[in-house]
């Protein structure tokens, strides 16, 4: 490809679906799968609860562990009815929404931070790297389960209180991957050859070496959305997190334990979404991580290369 | 007299757990603008880190005394931000890992954007031009179709070719090339030495070459030094230096060299007293 079609000229969709990204993409039915589900979870998390939010908390006795696969109580039941005859279909909607929403702010809160930390302490060096990494050791120690309850039982059990709780306690696994790549990244010898060009630390630090850290911390983001669902769901089942009649995956894989023997889809279901939830949102950023990295693209995806225009 | 770049005994200790190292014992020399200094050594003897505190590059626990004067301004114990117009636009350097010299992520384009833009302050297109022209310049093929390339397509030479382009388009009074050959095969270096000699010449740089290869020093420059456990023991113009060696190291330096020999009879291995320990 020329310079030419590189340009801005080009509307920016259009840029899109030329780009060998693309096409990469289009050759990974992996990659497509991934994201298709991802697309639709959220697609349902943001426009499911305006529709179903008041049926889905309907309690109906009659209907306790109803079994699912039948449409004879309409299409809410047809993934069965939980402990006190709620629709399932519809509480994995509403709940949709909460762990969404928990994941992504936990999530992004962590990984921001941890990765704003970790390359700075890397970077730089010194006393404060000792002191933040000290830091960093202790949370670590603490269990952080045990942190999260302690504080959510002092301060009340919401789900921000929840966010700020598990993204603190998330922050040294983004820290010390960040920081550990950063001390790797610091000693390569383009970095030197930017210091002998006159670049400031800081140029440095936010254009060398921060674009080399981001697709691990990327990937160990899209690892912690399963991690972080799943610690909300074990703080719900100590019932310190969410309250009903908020509803999250979590909480409905908790509420199914006890009946597992007898109504196994209450559990199920909620834990088949997590799963794949989970599992799309690692293969479509290991994905990406290979996508990203022009190097390792080639490798991974070995198709000839289209004749360069002159 | 105040030569382009004036260095005064200059000493460089790294402090470690096992004693204080003392890499760099009390240096002095001086370049004019536009004249060509060879430093050469064996490895060990302290020329790449003497190349690299020209630039005030030498980091913790290196510890650089003495006094680096280029163009008036002191480089020892200056700040970043007095450091920061002498280094690239002043004195640029070519390193001698070319294989890892350009960030994997960025575009060949885009390193050469980057400091065309920031550092000379051009426009988007003006710098657009400067680069292909930086690229045809140090000889790349087809510089246009090769501008969105990255790192990992570029061979060492080539990478090499870059990191030299994005040494000369800042347009330094001195280029330091520290051993800019050593990671690529004989072939190709010859090429990337005749590119340093023939940029200086048209941009009338000042040039340090640092090399452990006499044959190449000879080549390349006008006048040497020649370093020895982190001391220059014999400088003067190069054809002086490599007829008559003065000092007993250039002597046997001269002797262990292929070049100087009609057959290996002739070729004298470096004395044991003179082989340093790194």
């Amino acid at each position: 490809m020329t310079i030419a079609t590189r340009s801005s000229q080009i509307p920016p969709l259009k840029r899109i679906f030329n780009s060998p990204k693309w096409e990469m993409f289009l050759g990974s039915p992996l990659a497509i799968a991934s994201f298709v589900w991802l697309l639709f979870v959220t697609f349902v998390a943001v426009i499911g609860p305006i529709f179903v939010s008041e049926q889905a908390n309907h309690q109906d006795l009659l209907l306790r562990f109803y079994p699912p696969f039948t449409l004879d109580e309409g299409v809410s039941y047809v993934l069965g009815g939980d402990s006190l005859g709620r629709p399932i279909l519809l509480q994995l909607i509403v709940g949709a929404r909460t762990s969404l929403i928990i994941a992504a702010f936990v999530v992004g809160m962590s990984a921001l931070l941890g990765y704003a930390i970790g390359l700075y302490s890397g970077y730089f060096g010194g006393w404060i790297d000792n002191i933040l990494l000290r830091l960093a050791d202790i949370l670590h120690t603490v269990p952080s389960m045990l942190l999260a309850l302690v504080v959510l039982f002092v301060l009340d059990p919401s789900i921000t209180n929840l966010i700020v709780v598990l993204g603190i306690t998330r922050i040294p696994v983004y820290l010390r991957t960040a920081r550990a790549q950063t001390l790797e990244v610091r000693e390569r010898v383009f970095i030197e050859v930017a210091r002998a060009a006159g670049a400031s630390h800081w140029r440095i630090m936010t254009r060398d070496v921060a674009p080399m850290v981001f697709p691990t911390i990327r990937t160990l983001a899209m690892l912690e959305v399963a991690t972080v669902i799943l610690q909300a769901a074990s703080l719900t089942f100590l019932g310190i997190g969410l309250q009903r009649p908020d509803v999250d995956w979590g909480m409905m894989v908790a509420d199914g334990r006890e009946y597992l023997r007898s109504a196994w889809f209450v559990t199920v279901f909620p834990g088949i979404i997590i799963v794949l939830t989970a599992l799309a949102a690692n293969l479509f950023s290991n994905w990406l991580r290979a996508v990203e990295d022009p190097a390792q693209s080639i490798h991974f995806f070995s198709k000839p290369r289209r004749q360069k225009a002159e | 007299m105040s030569a382009l770049l004036d260095v005064e005994d200059v000493r460089i200790d790294f402090t470690t757990r096992r004693g204080v190292v003392h890499a760099v014992r009390g240096v002095s020399f001086s370049i004019d603008q536009g004249e060509s200094v060879a430093m050469v050594g064996a490895s060990g003897s302290g020329k790449t880190v003497l190349g690299r505190s020209l630039l005030g590059l030498v980091e913790e626990p290196g510890e650089v005394s003495g006094s680096i004067i280029f163009n008036g301004q002191q480089v020892v114990g200056s700040s970043e931000s007095h450091l920061q117009p002498i280094r690239g636009l002043g004195m640029a350097m070519v390193f001698q890992d070319a294989l890892d010299g350009l960030n994997p992520v960025y575009s060949i384009g885009s390193h050469l954007m980057e400091i065309l833009t920031i550092r000379m302050k051009k426009s988007r297109s003006e710098a657009r031009h400067e680069a292909l022209r930086l690229m045809e310049e140090v000889g790349i093929p087809n510089a246009k179709s090769r501008f969105h390339d990255y790192p990992h397509q570029f061979s060492g030479g080539m990478r090499q070719r870059i990191c030299i382009a994005l040494a000369i388009g800042l347009r330094p009074k001195i280029l330091i090339a520290d051993e800019p050959t050593t990671a690529l095969d004989v072939t190709v270096q010859a090429g990337i030495l005749d590119l340093i000699r023939r940029l200086q010449d048209d941009y009338g740089m000042g040039l340090i070459f640092i090399t452990h290869d006499l044959a190449v020093a000879q080549q390349i420059s006008e006048r040497v030094l020649v370093m020895y456990n982190g001391e220059i023991v014999e400088q003067g113009e190069t054809r002086e230096v490599f007829q008559h060696p003065k000092h007993r190291y250039t002597r046997a330096l001269l002797a262990s060299h292929p070049a100087h020999a009609t057959s290996w009879r002739d070729l004298q291995p470096m004395p044991e007293s003179f082989v340093l320990e790194a």
